[in-house]
Protein backbone atom coordinates (compact mmCIF):
# COMPACT_ATOMS: atom_id res chain seq x y z
CA UNK A 1 0.00 0.00 0.00
CA UNK A 2 1.69 3.37 -0.94
CA UNK A 3 2.25 5.73 1.87
CA UNK A 4 0.68 8.60 0.09
CA UNK A 5 -2.32 6.98 -0.68
CA UNK A 6 -3.43 6.83 2.84
CA UNK A 7 -6.04 8.59 4.10
CA UNK A 8 -5.15 10.60 7.88
CA UNK A 9 -8.49 11.84 8.65
CA UNK A 10 -7.46 12.65 12.02
CA UNK A 11 -4.63 14.85 11.03
CA UNK A 12 -6.58 17.90 11.45
CA UNK A 13 -7.61 17.29 14.83
CA UNK A 14 -4.38 16.94 15.83
CA UNK A 15 -3.14 19.67 14.51
CA UNK A 16 -5.99 21.74 16.35
CA UNK A 17 -4.47 19.85 19.89
CA UNK A 18 -1.12 20.67 18.82
CA UNK A 19 0.13 16.88 18.47
CA UNK A 20 2.69 15.85 16.54
CA UNK A 21 1.63 13.41 13.82
CA UNK A 22 1.89 10.05 14.52
CA UNK A 23 3.88 8.37 11.74
CA UNK A 24 2.21 5.57 9.90
CA UNK A 25 3.63 1.88 9.58
CA UNK A 26 2.50 -0.06 6.67
CA UNK A 27 1.67 -3.93 7.84
CA UNK A 28 4.46 -4.84 5.46
CA UNK A 29 6.93 -3.21 7.83
CA UNK A 30 5.07 -4.92 10.90
CA UNK A 31 5.10 -8.18 10.20
CA UNK A 32 9.06 -8.35 8.42
CA UNK A 33 9.22 -6.44 11.98
CA UNK A 34 7.70 -9.20 13.75
CA UNK A 35 9.23 -11.72 11.73
CA UNK A 36 12.74 -10.15 12.58
CA UNK A 37 11.73 -10.64 16.54
CA UNK A 38 9.98 -13.79 16.18
CA UNK A 39 13.82 -15.22 14.34
CA UNK A 40 15.46 -14.38 17.17
CA UNK A 41 14.26 -17.17 19.78
CA UNK A 42 14.45 -19.26 17.02
CA UNK A 43 17.92 -18.51 16.32
CA UNK A 44 19.16 -18.59 19.88
CA UNK A 45 17.73 -21.98 19.99
CA UNK A 46 19.11 -22.90 16.51
CA UNK A 47 22.86 -21.45 17.66
CA UNK A 48 22.22 -23.74 21.42
CA UNK A 49 21.92 -26.41 19.33
CA UNK A 50 24.39 -26.09 17.01
CA UNK A 51 26.54 -25.35 20.49
CA UNK A 52 25.15 -28.88 21.57
CA UNK A 53 26.54 -30.77 18.36
CA UNK A 54 29.33 -29.19 18.74
CA UNK A 55 30.04 -29.80 22.06
CA UNK A 56 28.86 -33.64 21.21
CA UNK A 57 31.18 -34.03 18.85
CA UNK A 58 34.16 -32.98 21.26
CA UNK A 59 32.70 -35.20 23.71
CA UNK A 60 32.32 -38.25 21.30
CA UNK A 61 36.03 -37.18 19.99
CA UNK A 62 37.64 -37.49 23.77
CA UNK A 63 35.58 -40.62 24.59
CA UNK A 64 36.92 -42.76 21.23
CA UNK A 65 40.36 -41.00 22.62
CA UNK A 66 39.98 -42.43 25.78
CA UNK A 67 38.46 -45.76 24.87
CA UNK A 68 41.88 -47.91 24.55
CA UNK A 69 42.93 -46.73 28.09
CA UNK A 70 39.33 -47.34 29.45
CA UNK A 71 39.77 -50.78 27.91
CA UNK A 72 43.34 -51.73 29.42
CA UNK A 73 41.62 -50.28 32.65
CA UNK A 74 39.03 -52.64 32.84
CA UNK A 75 41.15 -55.31 32.01
CA UNK A 76 43.40 -54.69 34.49
CA UNK A 77 40.83 -54.31 36.76
CA UNK A 78 39.20 -57.77 36.10
CA UNK A 79 42.78 -59.31 36.13
CA UNK A 80 43.63 -58.04 39.06
CA UNK A 81 40.05 -59.03 40.64
CA UNK A 82 41.12 -62.65 39.44
CA UNK A 83 44.68 -62.29 40.63
CA UNK A 84 43.34 -61.35 43.92
CA UNK A 85 40.74 -64.46 44.08
CA UNK A 86 43.99 -66.91 43.68
CA UNK A 87 45.87 -65.25 45.96
CA UNK A 88 43.11 -65.32 48.70
CA UNK A 89 42.92 -68.90 47.86
CA UNK A 90 46.32 -69.89 48.17
CA UNK A 91 47.08 -67.93 51.32
CA UNK A 92 44.28 -69.97 52.57
CA UNK A 93 45.56 -73.31 51.71
CA UNK A 94 48.34 -71.74 53.05
CA UNK A 95 46.86 -71.02 56.43
CA UNK A 96 45.21 -74.50 56.40
CA UNK A 97 48.41 -75.93 56.46
CA UNK A 98 50.03 -74.30 59.11
CA UNK A 99 47.31 -74.84 60.93
CA UNK A 100 47.59 -78.64 60.23
CA UNK A 101 51.07 -78.59 60.83
CA UNK A 102 50.92 -76.56 63.96
CA UNK A 103 48.03 -79.01 65.20
CA UNK A 104 50.20 -81.99 64.70
CA UNK A 105 50.92 -82.86 68.43
CA UNK A 106 54.65 -83.96 69.70
CA UNK A 107 55.00 -86.49 71.48
CA UNK A 108 57.84 -86.62 72.15
CA UNK A 109 57.46 -83.55 73.88
CA UNK A 110 54.71 -84.89 75.73
CA UNK A 111 55.95 -87.64 76.49
CA UNK A 112 59.09 -85.98 77.77
CA UNK A 113 57.05 -83.33 79.76
CA UNK A 114 54.87 -86.24 81.48
CA UNK A 115 58.01 -87.48 83.04
CA UNK A 116 58.99 -84.52 84.04
CA UNK A 117 55.64 -83.77 85.98
CA UNK A 118 55.73 -87.07 87.24
CA UNK A 119 56.92 -86.68 90.94
CA UNK A 120 59.68 -88.97 92.98
CA UNK A 121 57.84 -92.14 94.26
CA UNK A 122 55.27 -92.43 91.33
CA UNK A 123 55.40 -95.06 89.01
CA UNK A 124 53.74 -94.50 85.75
CA UNK A 125 52.14 -98.14 84.44
CA UNK A 126 49.75 -97.55 81.54
CA UNK A 127 48.89 -94.21 79.44
CA UNK A 128 46.88 -94.11 76.56
CA UNK A 129 46.69 -90.64 74.49
CA UNK A 130 43.73 -90.01 71.10
CA UNK A 131 43.03 -87.15 69.72
CA UNK A 132 40.82 -85.51 72.57
CA UNK A 133 41.58 -87.67 75.89
CA UNK A 134 44.18 -88.84 77.97
CA UNK A 135 44.09 -91.50 80.66
CA UNK A 136 46.82 -92.00 82.59
CA UNK A 137 47.58 -95.03 85.49
CA UNK A 138 49.94 -95.67 88.04
CA UNK A 139 50.93 -96.63 91.24
CA UNK A 140 52.24 -94.03 94.05
CA UNK A 141 54.52 -95.27 96.68
CA UNK A 142 53.84 -94.74 100.76
CA UNK A 143 54.24 -92.72 102.77
CA UNK A 144 52.13 -89.83 101.30
CA UNK A 145 51.33 -91.84 98.14
CA UNK A 146 47.88 -89.95 97.66
CA UNK A 147 49.80 -86.67 97.98
CA UNK A 148 51.99 -87.86 95.76
CA UNK A 149 48.89 -88.69 92.95
CA UNK A 150 47.36 -85.31 94.11
CA UNK A 151 50.77 -83.87 92.90
CA UNK A 152 50.70 -84.83 89.83
CA UNK A 153 47.16 -84.31 89.38
CA UNK A 154 47.91 -80.16 89.98
CA UNK A 155 51.39 -80.24 87.70
CA UNK A 156 49.03 -81.78 84.71
CA UNK A 157 46.20 -79.35 85.06
CA UNK A 158 48.97 -76.44 85.00
CA UNK A 159 50.86 -78.12 81.94
CA UNK A 160 50.07 -76.53 78.40
CA UNK A 161 48.95 -79.89 77.63
CA UNK A 162 46.33 -80.41 79.34
CA UNK A 163 42.74 -78.63 79.91
CA UNK A 164 42.04 -77.87 83.52
CA UNK A 165 40.71 -79.59 85.54
CA UNK A 166 42.47 -83.22 85.40
CA UNK A 167 40.37 -85.92 87.13
CA UNK A 168 40.68 -88.26 89.12
CA UNK A 169 38.93 -91.65 88.48
CA UNK A 170 40.30 -93.64 91.37
CA UNK A 171 42.83 -93.85 93.58
CA UNK A 172 42.96 -97.36 96.10
CA UNK A 173 45.05 -98.68 98.63
CA UNK A 174 47.11 -101.76 96.85
CA UNK A 175 49.50 -104.26 97.72
CA UNK A 176 53.02 -103.96 95.62
CA UNK A 177 55.58 -106.30 95.80
CA UNK A 178 59.66 -105.93 95.44
CA UNK A 179 62.26 -108.27 95.50
CA UNK A 180 62.38 -108.46 99.37
CA UNK A 181 59.31 -107.23 101.20
CA UNK A 182 55.46 -106.10 100.57
CA UNK A 183 55.27 -102.57 100.11
CA UNK A 184 51.89 -100.09 100.34
CA UNK A 185 50.82 -98.27 97.07
CA UNK A 186 47.90 -96.37 96.24
CA UNK A 187 47.01 -97.29 92.45
CA UNK A 188 45.66 -94.34 91.08
CA UNK A 189 43.83 -93.30 87.30
CA UNK A 190 43.69 -90.08 86.14
CA UNK A 191 41.93 -88.35 83.36
CA UNK A 192 42.34 -85.29 81.48
CA UNK A 193 41.31 -83.45 78.14
CA UNK A 194 44.13 -81.97 75.77
CA UNK A 195 44.40 -78.28 75.29
CA UNK A 196 43.99 -78.66 71.49
CA UNK A 197 44.10 -74.86 71.49
CA UNK A 198 47.34 -74.18 71.92
CA UNK A 199 49.00 -74.28 68.79
CA UNK A 200 52.98 -75.55 68.89
CA UNK A 201 54.25 -72.03 68.82
CA UNK A 202 53.46 -72.05 72.33
CA UNK A 203 55.60 -74.92 73.54
CA UNK A 204 58.97 -74.79 74.50
CA UNK A 205 59.58 -77.82 71.92
CA UNK A 206 63.38 -77.41 71.45
CA UNK A 207 63.63 -77.18 76.10
CA UNK A 208 61.92 -80.92 75.39
CA UNK A 209 64.03 -82.10 73.21
CA UNK A 210 61.07 -82.60 69.80
CA UNK A 211 63.53 -80.47 67.52
CA UNK A 212 62.12 -81.78 64.87
CA UNK A 213 59.35 -80.04 65.56
CA UNK A 214 60.98 -77.27 66.63
CA UNK A 215 62.53 -76.80 63.64
CA UNK A 216 59.10 -77.10 61.29
CA UNK A 217 57.80 -75.20 63.61
CA UNK A 218 60.76 -72.58 63.15
CA UNK A 219 60.66 -72.97 59.22
CA UNK A 220 56.91 -71.83 59.22
CA UNK A 221 58.01 -68.81 60.92
CA UNK A 222 60.85 -68.27 58.58
CA UNK A 223 58.29 -68.42 55.87
CA UNK A 224 56.56 -65.39 57.69
CA UNK A 225 53.15 -67.45 58.31
CA UNK A 226 53.68 -66.84 61.80
CA UNK A 227 54.23 -63.81 64.36
CA UNK B 1 -21.29 10.71 20.20
CA UNK B 2 -19.20 10.38 17.23
CA UNK B 3 -17.47 7.41 15.57
CA UNK B 4 -13.97 8.98 16.37
CA UNK B 5 -14.82 9.40 20.54
CA UNK B 6 -13.48 6.13 22.26
CA UNK B 7 -15.90 3.34 22.74
CA UNK B 8 -15.80 2.38 26.76
CA UNK B 9 -16.78 -1.20 26.32
CA UNK B 10 -13.66 -2.30 24.28
CA UNK B 11 -11.49 -0.50 25.88
CA UNK B 12 -10.57 -3.65 27.78
CA UNK B 13 -8.70 -5.27 24.12
CA UNK B 14 -7.43 -1.48 23.33
CA UNK B 15 -4.36 -3.21 23.85
CA UNK B 16 -4.30 -5.53 20.96
CA UNK B 17 -4.66 -3.19 18.14
CA UNK B 18 -4.42 -4.65 14.00
CA UNK B 19 -0.80 -3.29 14.57
CA UNK B 20 0.28 -4.78 17.28
CA UNK B 21 -1.04 -7.87 16.18
CA UNK B 22 0.63 -7.69 13.05
CA UNK B 23 3.75 -7.56 15.02
CA UNK B 24 3.59 -10.05 17.36
CA UNK B 25 1.75 -12.89 15.54
CA UNK B 26 5.51 -14.04 14.03
CA UNK B 27 7.47 -13.11 17.17
CA UNK B 28 4.56 -15.49 18.89
CA UNK B 29 4.86 -17.85 16.09
CA UNK B 30 8.77 -17.69 16.28
CA UNK B 31 8.39 -18.31 20.11
CA UNK B 32 6.23 -21.35 19.14
CA UNK B 33 8.92 -22.85 16.51
CA UNK B 34 11.72 -22.38 18.83
CA UNK B 35 9.74 -23.68 21.69
CA UNK B 36 8.34 -27.11 19.27
CA UNK B 37 12.44 -27.11 18.04
CA UNK B 38 13.66 -27.27 21.69
CA UNK B 39 11.15 -29.96 23.33
CA UNK B 40 11.85 -32.29 20.43
CA UNK B 41 15.90 -31.82 19.46
CA UNK B 42 17.40 -29.81 22.03
CA UNK B 43 15.87 -32.23 25.47
CA UNK B 44 17.16 -35.68 24.03
CA UNK B 45 20.55 -33.85 22.99
CA UNK B 46 20.96 -32.58 26.19
CA UNK B 47 20.68 -36.37 27.54
CA UNK B 48 22.88 -37.37 24.78
CA UNK B 49 25.18 -34.65 26.45
CA UNK B 50 24.92 -35.69 29.80
CA UNK B 51 25.77 -39.28 29.06
CA UNK B 52 28.84 -38.23 26.59
CA UNK B 53 29.59 -36.26 29.85
CA UNK B 54 29.38 -38.99 32.45
CA UNK B 55 31.08 -41.22 30.13
CA UNK B 56 34.13 -38.68 29.65
CA UNK B 57 34.55 -38.15 33.55
CA UNK B 58 34.73 -42.03 33.90
CA UNK B 59 36.83 -42.61 30.93
CA UNK B 60 39.11 -39.66 32.22
CA UNK B 61 39.01 -41.16 36.13
CA UNK B 62 39.80 -44.82 34.26
CA UNK B 63 43.29 -43.43 32.75
CA UNK B 64 44.20 -41.80 35.83
CA UNK B 65 43.28 -44.69 37.73
CA UNK B 66 45.93 -46.59 35.20
CA UNK B 67 48.69 -46.22 36.93
CA UNK B 68 47.48 -47.69 40.48
CA UNK B 69 46.07 -50.50 38.69
CA UNK B 70 49.47 -51.28 36.93
CA UNK B 71 50.93 -51.18 40.45
CA UNK B 72 48.25 -52.63 41.73
CA UNK B 73 48.63 -55.72 39.57
CA UNK B 74 52.79 -55.77 40.36
CA UNK B 75 52.19 -56.10 43.99
CA UNK B 76 49.63 -58.76 43.55
CA UNK B 77 51.66 -60.84 41.34
CA UNK B 78 54.51 -60.33 44.02
CA UNK B 79 52.11 -61.65 47.06
CA UNK B 80 51.27 -64.46 44.56
CA UNK B 81 54.72 -65.50 43.77
CA UNK B 82 55.59 -65.53 47.68
CA UNK B 83 52.15 -67.10 48.59
CA UNK B 84 53.15 -69.96 46.10
CA UNK B 85 56.53 -69.91 47.23
CA UNK B 86 55.32 -70.64 50.47
CA UNK B 87 53.10 -73.67 49.20
CA UNK B 88 55.64 -74.94 48.16
CA UNK B 89 57.73 -75.02 51.31
CA UNK B 90 54.75 -76.32 53.43
CA UNK B 91 54.00 -79.16 51.30
CA UNK B 92 57.67 -79.43 51.78
CA UNK B 93 57.44 -80.10 54.98
CA UNK B 94 54.25 -82.05 54.83
CA UNK B 95 55.37 -84.56 52.34
CA UNK B 96 58.99 -83.56 51.45
CA UNK B 97 60.08 -85.66 48.06
CA UNK B 98 61.38 -88.69 49.64
CA UNK B 99 58.91 -92.09 48.81
CA UNK B 100 57.34 -93.60 51.03
CA UNK B 101 58.60 -96.62 49.69
CA UNK B 102 61.42 -97.09 51.74
CA UNK B 103 59.65 -96.40 55.13
CA UNK B 104 59.61 -99.60 56.62
CA UNK B 105 63.56 -99.72 56.51
CA UNK B 106 63.48 -96.45 57.54
CA UNK B 107 62.00 -97.18 60.83
CA UNK B 108 64.15 -100.11 61.33
CA UNK B 109 67.33 -98.35 61.14
CA UNK B 110 66.18 -95.32 63.74
CA UNK B 111 64.96 -97.93 66.28
CA UNK B 112 68.38 -99.69 65.61
CA UNK B 113 69.80 -96.29 66.40
CA UNK B 114 67.83 -95.56 69.47
CA UNK B 115 68.06 -99.22 70.79
CA UNK B 116 64.16 -100.40 70.67
CA UNK B 117 62.73 -103.31 69.34
CA UNK B 118 60.09 -102.58 66.44
CA UNK B 119 57.83 -105.16 67.30
CA UNK B 120 55.16 -104.78 65.02
CA UNK B 121 54.13 -102.93 61.99
CA UNK B 122 50.55 -102.94 60.60
CA UNK B 123 49.16 -100.80 57.45
CA UNK B 124 45.97 -99.32 58.04
CA UNK B 125 43.23 -97.72 55.94
CA UNK B 126 42.94 -94.82 56.35
CA UNK B 127 39.85 -93.47 53.72
CA UNK B 128 37.44 -92.74 56.62
CA UNK B 129 40.04 -90.46 57.91
CA UNK B 130 40.71 -88.61 54.93
CA UNK B 131 38.32 -85.86 54.74
CA UNK B 132 39.14 -84.19 57.86
CA UNK B 133 42.87 -83.94 57.76
CA UNK B 134 43.95 -80.52 56.89
CA UNK B 135 47.18 -81.53 55.08
CA UNK B 136 45.59 -83.38 52.99
CA UNK B 137 45.15 -81.73 49.30
CA UNK B 138 46.75 -80.66 46.22
CA UNK B 139 47.98 -83.87 45.71
CA UNK B 140 49.37 -85.15 49.19
CA UNK B 141 47.67 -88.38 50.63
CA UNK B 142 49.04 -90.31 53.68
CA UNK B 143 49.20 -93.58 54.68
CA UNK B 144 48.95 -94.97 58.54
CA UNK B 145 50.51 -97.60 60.02
CA UNK B 146 50.05 -98.92 63.72
CA UNK B 147 53.48 -99.71 65.31
CA UNK B 148 54.24 -101.42 68.38
CA UNK B 149 58.08 -100.75 69.94
CA UNK B 150 59.22 -102.07 72.78
CA UNK B 151 62.37 -100.31 75.00
CA UNK B 152 63.12 -98.15 77.95
CA UNK B 153 61.22 -95.09 78.24
CA UNK B 154 64.82 -92.30 77.46
CA UNK B 155 64.91 -95.24 74.42
CA UNK B 156 61.42 -95.05 73.42
CA UNK B 157 61.64 -91.25 73.78
CA UNK B 158 64.69 -90.98 71.18
CA UNK B 159 63.06 -93.05 68.89
CA UNK B 160 60.03 -90.69 68.62
CA UNK B 161 62.46 -87.32 68.60
CA UNK B 162 63.92 -89.33 65.42
CA UNK B 163 60.94 -89.96 63.61
CA UNK B 164 59.64 -86.64 64.31
CA UNK B 165 62.46 -85.39 62.40
CA UNK B 166 61.98 -87.42 59.10
CA UNK B 167 60.75 -86.07 55.94
CA UNK B 168 58.27 -86.89 54.83
CA UNK B 169 56.02 -85.52 58.39
CA UNK B 170 55.55 -88.63 60.73
CA UNK B 171 52.20 -87.76 62.67
CA UNK B 172 52.46 -90.13 65.82
CA UNK B 173 48.85 -90.22 67.27
CA UNK B 174 46.55 -92.36 69.43
CA UNK B 175 49.74 -93.63 71.11
CA UNK B 176 49.27 -95.81 74.30
CA UNK B 177 52.50 -96.58 76.86
CA UNK B 178 52.62 -99.99 79.18
CA UNK B 179 55.44 -100.38 81.21
CA UNK B 180 55.82 -103.77 82.16
CA UNK B 181 56.19 -105.70 85.48
CA UNK B 182 59.25 -105.05 87.32
CA UNK B 183 61.48 -107.63 87.14
CA UNK B 184 64.28 -106.93 89.73
CA UNK B 185 66.94 -108.56 87.08
CA UNK B 186 66.53 -107.15 84.27
CA UNK B 187 65.62 -103.10 83.17
CA UNK B 188 62.36 -101.85 82.88
CA UNK B 189 61.03 -101.65 80.00
CA UNK B 190 57.65 -100.12 78.24
CA UNK B 191 55.95 -101.31 75.11
CA UNK B 192 54.58 -98.37 73.12
CA UNK B 193 51.95 -98.60 70.74
CA UNK B 194 51.05 -95.44 67.92
CA UNK B 195 48.93 -94.55 64.58
CA UNK B 196 52.26 -93.43 62.50
CA UNK B 197 50.87 -91.25 59.69
CA UNK B 198 53.18 -90.55 56.91
CA UNK B 199 52.33 -87.66 53.94
CA UNK B 200 53.79 -88.35 50.72
CA UNK B 201 53.10 -86.83 47.11
CA UNK B 202 50.71 -88.70 45.09
CA UNK B 203 52.15 -89.52 41.63
CA UNK B 204 50.45 -87.09 39.07
CA UNK B 205 49.10 -89.37 36.28
CA UNK B 206 50.08 -87.64 32.75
Amino acid sequence: MAEHLQVDLLRQRREELGLSPKPLVSPKQLLTKGAAYGLVPLAVVLLVGAGMVWRQQQLQASVLELQPDANLHDSLLQGNIKLQGQVLKLNQANKSLVDGLLAVRSSSAFLTALAALTPQGVQLQTARADSGTFSLKGQAQAPAAFERINILQLAMAESLFFKKPVRLKKAQQEQASSAKEQIEVVGFELIADFDNSKAQKGFPLQQLGALGMAARVEAIKQLGLLP
Amino acid sequence: MTNFQPDQASKGLSFITPERALLLLPVLAGIVLSGAIAGFALVPAVNKLQELEKLEKENLKKRDDLPGLVRGKGRLLQQEARSKFQKEKLLQLVAGNRSLATLLSQLGAEAAKANVILESYEPQTTAAKSAADPLLGDGIKKDQQLLVVQGSYPNLLSFLRRLEWLTPLLVISDLSLEGQKADPKAAATTTLKFTLTAYYKALVQP
